[in-house]
Formats: structure tokens, sequence, C-alpha cells
């Protein structure tokens, strides 16, 4: 239904879309019960179409992408907006009201892209936060906090990242999403597993919720309209919507964003290729739309989501796709015995051009620290602690000819100080790259860290008997810890600093969160020393 | 420093890839199909009720196009989904499989559904017939079923109400078991349409050959009765291993029966119940 415009009202609106910069912020600011500005190219919304929150991502010197999506009833067909384009203002600002406004303009929200909106603002200062907001007709979004990169070449400072993965949203609350809102974080890195793929029930699992979750969400997603509908879910989440108000992220996907533990063309049923390729079209699709990524959007299954981020001198991010472009897991998948497959060099997880334009991108870097953004675990991770070595199939162990070429480049590349982030696994580990994992006393030439998930596992353990295993089978690894949560890395010249920070439960909201260890690397000298 | 002038700014930078219409009067697709696999669809009105239609949503056009068909059930018909949206390659057809049901009460004939892409609507029939009566006294059937969590789809709760107490038909979607792994306690409760008499539950958990019951069974559980709106603790089943415990208490005037799981005997993993029933 759309609401009747009286003419005065339609007088402001025109004023507001003619003036900018301060004037603008005038009209924005009169958004005040009484002093509504309005509909008119809204499309017809009716209700708060803010329901999803707002987000912003992939931060240059000069540039960050903002992101809402229009919603007024998200967990209905379209999300309860007509099938109609809406126009869609936006403003940035250097400050939290609004009075100084750097950058604004219009955008459209079109049905085809689920009424999502991505403005890549441009022309920005580097290394400074901004604030920026939405606004259709009378209804203003929540304002979100964004943080340009640091100038390229810059020397000296500090950069600060918050980490995690595997949001599973009926593995528990989004506690962990709270306090990561409250860090001073100059950019999030989310490894993966934003979204499952499974059916939920009504209970809504561990939250055990008391309004049920809707009939819609109990088939698995498969097509464009369901994976929408989960993403909607997860992103209703006040939690969720508060860690990307205060931060950029920097997103990749793992498997959980198609389906579990597909492998580029190969599904989990094996299905066939052609079906799946639609299905994994359908969740590309969803996937750009509900995360504050750079266009284009995907146009059928495949989509280019590996790519680079510079923090002036103090560290280089390289975000993986290690799904898109795998070979189908070794022997059956799942943990198995040393094989020939395991081996086999025609096997691979980046594949060779993403792997070449890593490797070829690490020698050029000039920053002190070079981080990947990865999904799977790269080290050697043994499972049985008896001389039987037992590997998982869907991690780089289960791709041992890449996996050689990647330790093998970063070993070379030991200088530039390499960083392994990794998620997938629902854990804490902080383990040292070695030369030879077998021999304890062999160089490190790296360190990866696995900052455990958000929320997927549900409440967790300290250590499981597994991880007990790990820890008894690796003598790299230095660190376990199950619980939900994030890793904050503070890089600066001289050091990076990693706390490992947990809640102690998920199945119920409100738990407090806590340092459960930290580790120093000093640049130049890679491994890790607990502090 | 910047000032306030900066009017000039051309910031409308709206990054979306230019694929949809270029105007608000877009074009109606063409090039859609829509069919199903059956003539018309038989609906019995019972919860937990396996009916439907497969809908097959394809595209004869010469590029690929994503693609939306809406679909509406006359009333009080509930559909699992009233828009399919998809990528759809040339010469490519989605096979989507659409769940049908009827409430209990739904009076017997014929009814709906409608579905509508692009230029295309199909009409497909349906036929709603009596709902079934149980007759061994077992109230849990043909009631609603919740869960605190189901492992879908292979695990469903409606699986521990089907009438199946075969453990050997495990993973075929006539059992439940929880999707959260170690996570205790799960629940599984039937709702009864008015207050019923209860004073016996029998719970069948899972004892296949593969998978015996003092092994993977359920252990611990409290079973519990809903009366004037609050639960109550009628049982306690504790260090269980065997197939089927027959679980009798003074009887009770109960709106709904919920079995608390506590304990698997695989340690922490999953709760698995094959069937539940309830009886006066």
């Amino acid at each position: 239904m759309t609401e009747d415009l009286r003419p005065a009202v339609r007088l402001a609106r025109r004023r507001f879309l003619t003036l900018t910069g301060a004037a603008t912020a005038v009209a924005f600011g009169t958004n005040l019960p009484g002093t509504a500005i309005g509909t008119g190219g809204s499309g017809g919304l009716t209700g708060n179409p803010f329901t999803l929150g707002v987000a912003s991502g992939d931060p240059l010197p000069d540039a960050v992408v903002i992101w809402t999506r229009l919603a007024p009833k998200p967990y209905e067909p379209l999300g309860g907006a007509p099938y109609k384009e809406v126009r869609v203002e936006w403003q940035v600002a250097t400050d939290e009201h609004f009075r100084r406004i750097v950058r604004s303009g219009r955008a459209t929200a079109r049905p085809e892209f689920a009424h999502s909106v991505h403005v890549d603002v441009r022309g920005l200062e580097a290394g400074r936060h901004y604030w920026y907001r939405f606004r259709v007709d009378r209804y203003l979004s929540p304002t979100g906090r964004t943080r340009t990169a640091p100038a390229p070449g810059q020397r000296g400072g500090q950069f600060t990242l918050g980490v995690s993965s595997c949001q599973s949203w009926p593995d528990g609350y989004y506690t962990a999403q709270r306090h990561l809102a409250n860090e001073d974080v100059d950019a999030v890195v989310f490894l993966g597993d934003y979204v499952y793929e499974y059916g939920i029930a009504a209970a809504g699992g561990l939250r055990n919720v008391t309004t049920p979750v809707p009939n819609q969400f109990r088939t698995e997603a498969d097509t464009l309209d369901r994976y929408r509908l989960q993403y909607a879910l997860y992103k209703s989440d006040p939690d969720l919507q508060a860690a990307h108000q205060n931060a950029p992220w920097i997103t990749t996907w793992d498997d959980h964003e198609v389906q579990d533990n597909y492998a580029g063309t190969v599904s989990k049923s094996n299905a066939p290729v052609e079906d799946f390729l639609v299905r994994r079209a359908n969740a590309y699709r969803a996937y750009w739309e509900h995360l504050p990524l750079r266009g284009p959007a995907p146009q059928g299954p495949n989509y280019l989501l590996y790519r680079r981020f510079t923090f002036g001198r103090v560290a280089e991010l390289s975000v993986l796709d290690t799904r898109q472009y795998r070979s189908d897991q070794a022997a059956g998948d799942g943990w198995k015995v040393d094989s020939d497959a395991r081996r086999d060099p025609a096997r691979v997880l980046a594949g060779q051009q993403q792997t070449q334009w890593f490797l070829q991108g690490l020698n050029r870097s000039r920053a002190t620290w070079n981080v990947l953004a990865n999904q799977v675990i790269m080290s050697r991770m043994d499972l049985d602690p008896t001389p039987v070595d037992l590997y998982n199939m869907d991690a780089w162990d289960g791709y041992g000819a890449e996996q050689k070429v990647m330790q093998d480049g970063l070993a070379a590349n030991r200088h530039r100080n390499p960083v392994v982030l990794t998620g997938d696994v629902h854990a804490g580990y902080a383990l040292d790259m070695k030369r030879d994992f077998a021999d304890p006393d062999s160089q490190t030439y790296g360190v990866e860290i696995v900052p455990t998930s958000f929320s997927s596992g549900g409440n967790g353990v300290p250590v499981s008997a597994n991880g007990q295993k790990f820890l008894d089978g690796n003598p790299h690894l230095k660190f376990v810890d199950e619980r939900r949560g994030y890793s904050v890395l503070r890089f600066d010249n001289s050091q990076l600093r990693v706390d490992y920070k947990v809640v102690p439960y998920v199945d119920k909201p409100g738990a407090p969160v806590s340092t459960v260890r930290s580790f120093v690397v000093e640049a130049g000298n890679p491994g890790l020393e607990e502090r | 420093m910047r000032s306030r002038t900066l009017a000039l700014i051309v910031a409308v930078v709206a990054a979306i890839a230019t694929t949809g219409p270029a105007v608000a009067d877009r074009s109606v697709q063409r090039g859609l199909t829509l069919s199903a696999d059956v003539a018309q669809v038989a609906v019995t009105p019972v919860p937990c009720a396996k009916q439907g239609f497969e809908l097959r949503f394809g595209n004869t056009g010469k590029t690929a196009v994503y693609a939306d068909a809406f679909l509406e059930a006359a009333t009080p018909l509930t559909l699992s989904r009233n828009l399919v949206s998809s990528y759809l390659p040339p010469g490519y057809t989605l096979k989507v499989r659409i769940d049908v049901n009827a409430p209990r009460g739904t009076a017997p004939g014929k009814y709906a559904i409608s579905i509508k892409a692009g230029d295309q609507k199909l009409t497909l029939p349906v036929e709603v017939g009596e709902a079934p009566v149980d007759t061994t006294g077992n109230l849990a059937r043909y009631v609603p079923v919740t869960a605190s969590s189901e492992h879908l789809p292979l695990y469903p709760a409606c699986g521990a109400v089907d009438g199946d107490r075969d453990s050997e038909h495990w993973a075929k979607t006539t059992g439940w078991n929880d999707s959260t792994r170690g996570n205790f306690p799960d629940w599984l409760q039937v709702t009864f349409d008015q207050p019923q008499t209860v004073g016996r539950v029998d719970l069948y958990t899972l004892n296949s050959k593969q998978y015996p019951a003092a092994k993977y069974g359920l252990k611990d559980w409290d079973v519990q009765t809903q009366v004037d709106g609050s639960w109550q603790t009628v049982a306690q089943v504790r260090n269980n291993t065997a197939p089927l415990v027959s679980t009798t208490f003074t009887p009770v005037t109960a709106t709904a029966i919920r079995v608390l799981a506590l304990a698997s005997n695989e340690g922490l993993t999953y709760s698995r119940i094959v069937e539940l029933e309830a009886y006066q």
C-alpha cells in the first residue's frame, strides 16, 4: 500500500533531494514523529525496512562499501517488500551526529537483488572513522561506524583485526559478536560459514526460542529464495547487527554458505553437476546480496571472491576462497590415514591460479605482516597421537601437494612474517608452522591462528578428548580452547599480539567474555611466545 | 580541509550491477515454464503428513535468467514455500519439492494451488481427504509434534510419531535425532488438540543391528506433562539400555507431553527416539 503524499511533505522531500552536505543533514535530522518526510519512490514499502541492520566492508585507503537490505517483513517472500525498485538515500559523515557529511547520494534497491543496497563510497580519507546511514522516505536506518584502510606506504602505527568464523544460528546466541561490537578493531575478518544451509526447527535449536521459527525454515536451503531466508534470520540478530555496525567486515566463505563439505562442482550427495551448479549460483548470489562486497554481483555459478587488502606498511591481507576451485576430497572425505590420493599433485584446494596469485603477491609485499584469511587448517594436524597419522581430508592435509606448494612459499617468505588465519573447526588453536612438522626443532616460518567460532558447536568445552589428542600428536600446536568467541590481533612494526577471547556459554544470552590466552610474535622472528 | 561546499559531489554510486531492467516499468519475463509431477495433489489433513508435489520450473530461453515463481494455496492449505527463486541456465528445468499440508478439521473436498512465473500460470488441483483416526489408543498419533532441534532432513520430529517403531528404518525420516551434538538436554513434545487423560508413555529409542540401544540409545530422560499450563515431571528414567521403556504414572489430564532427554548411551552426542506413544 502506498501512503498518501501530502503536498507540504512532497515539497520537503524535494528539498531533501536537491540539497546535499550540511543541508542534507538537516533533512535527515528532521526524522521525528510529526515531521515525517513522506513517501515517493519508495515502491510502497510499509513498515520499517531496516530490520536487517547496516554493514560496511572491504575497506580501501579511499573507499568502503556500505550495505543494507530493505526487508519490512524479513521472513516473508521478497522480505515483505513489493516487486519494485525502491530509492534509497545514503550519507557518510566524519561524525556520528552527521554534522559534517562528506558523501551522500541515492541508490536503487532492486527486487532482483532482494532489495539489497551496496554503495562503494569513494573519495574518502585514509585511516579514519566514518559514520553512515540510509533512508527510505520516513524510515531512517541505524547508524554504522566504519573505517578506511591506512594510506598506502604509511609506516608505523598499530592495526587491529577482530577475527572469527562459523556462526550457526541454532547453535547459540551471538554473545561473542556482541562483545566484538565493543572492541576497538579497525576491521573484522570473517573466515566462512556465515550461514548454515540446514533447515531450522521451530524451537531454534540451542536458542530454545519462545517465538517459533516459522515453518518456511524447516527445509534445507537450496534455491535463492531459501538462502535469502536463511540470511534474513541470521541478520535479524541484534548482536550480529551490532558487530557489523562497529567496524567494516572483510568476509570469505567456506562450505556451509552452499552445502556441507562441497568441493568445487562436487556436492556432498554427488548431485548431477548441472543441478549443483544451479544451487551454487543461488547460494553465491544470496551471499553477495547480504554482505558488504563490491559489485558486480555474481551472475551464475562463479564468483571471484579472493582478493587482497593493504593496511599501510604494517599489514597486507590476502583473502582466499578454498571451496570454489577445489578437487573432490580424497578417500571419501573424513579423517583418513595417509594415502597416495592425499598427495596426488593433480588435486588442488585453492587451485593453481589462486595459489600463484597469493604467492606472487606475498613476494611483492612491502608490509611487515602478511596475513592470509583462509578457511581450513593449513598446518599438519594429526588426530592420532600414536605413530599412525590421521588427517582431515577436507583440510589442507587432504590436498598434500598444494599444501606443500603453499607451505614452501610461506617458508621462502619467512622474513615477511606470514600469519595464517583459519576457521572451520569451531576451536581456538595456536600453531607454529614448521619446516618439518615431524621435527619440533626444525625452523618455524610462520604462525597459524585459529580464533574459534562465534557460535557453531554450542557451548563447547576448554579441551575435549579430541582436543587433547591433537595436543598430544602435534607438538607445534601450542593452545587449544573449544569454547565460542573470537580473537583480536594487534599488529605494529615490531610485533603481533593475539588475544584469544571466549564466552563460557551461548545457549543463554548474556555470557561475559574473557581473554583465555595471549601470544606475541616478534617481527622477523616467527613463532608464538606466550604472554 | 573539506568544507560544506561539497554540493557537487556526484557520489551516487549504486554499485549494484545493472543486470535488472533499467526502468521501473519492468517487462514480464518470457520463456519460463511451469509444471508439476502430478496432475492433482492428494492431501490428508493431519500434521506430519508427507505430501505435496515437485514443481518443475524451466527456462526455454537462450540466456540464463534469475526467475521467481510465486505459489499460493487456497485457505486453509499451507505450502512449504510460497516463492521459488532461482538461477535458471538456458534449457534448464529446476525441480523443487513443495510440501502441501492442511490443518486437522479441514473440510474434505477440492482446493487449488496457483503458481505464477513471468507470463506463465499453473493451477494445480488439490483433493483433501478424510483425516485418519487412530484405533490403537495412542494419543500421540496425528497431533502436532515439536522438538528442541531436528537433524533435518533425515531425522525429523515427525518421524517419532509416524507409527513406525522399526529401528532398521533409521535415517529414513522415521525417527527423531536432535541437531545439537554434545548438548543436553534435548526435548521432544506432542501437543493435544484438547486435554487428554494420560497415564502411560512408551519410548522406543534407537535399537538397530548397527546401532544397539545399549550403545546409541537414550540413557536418561524425564517424562513431563503439561497440566493447566504448567509442566510437571511425572517420571524419571535413568541408566536405560532397553529399546522400549514403558513408563506408567498416576493419570493426569494433560494438554501436552514432553520427553526431556538428558543423556545418551553414546556419550556427549545426540538424542534418538524412533517412536513416542502416549496412552490413557
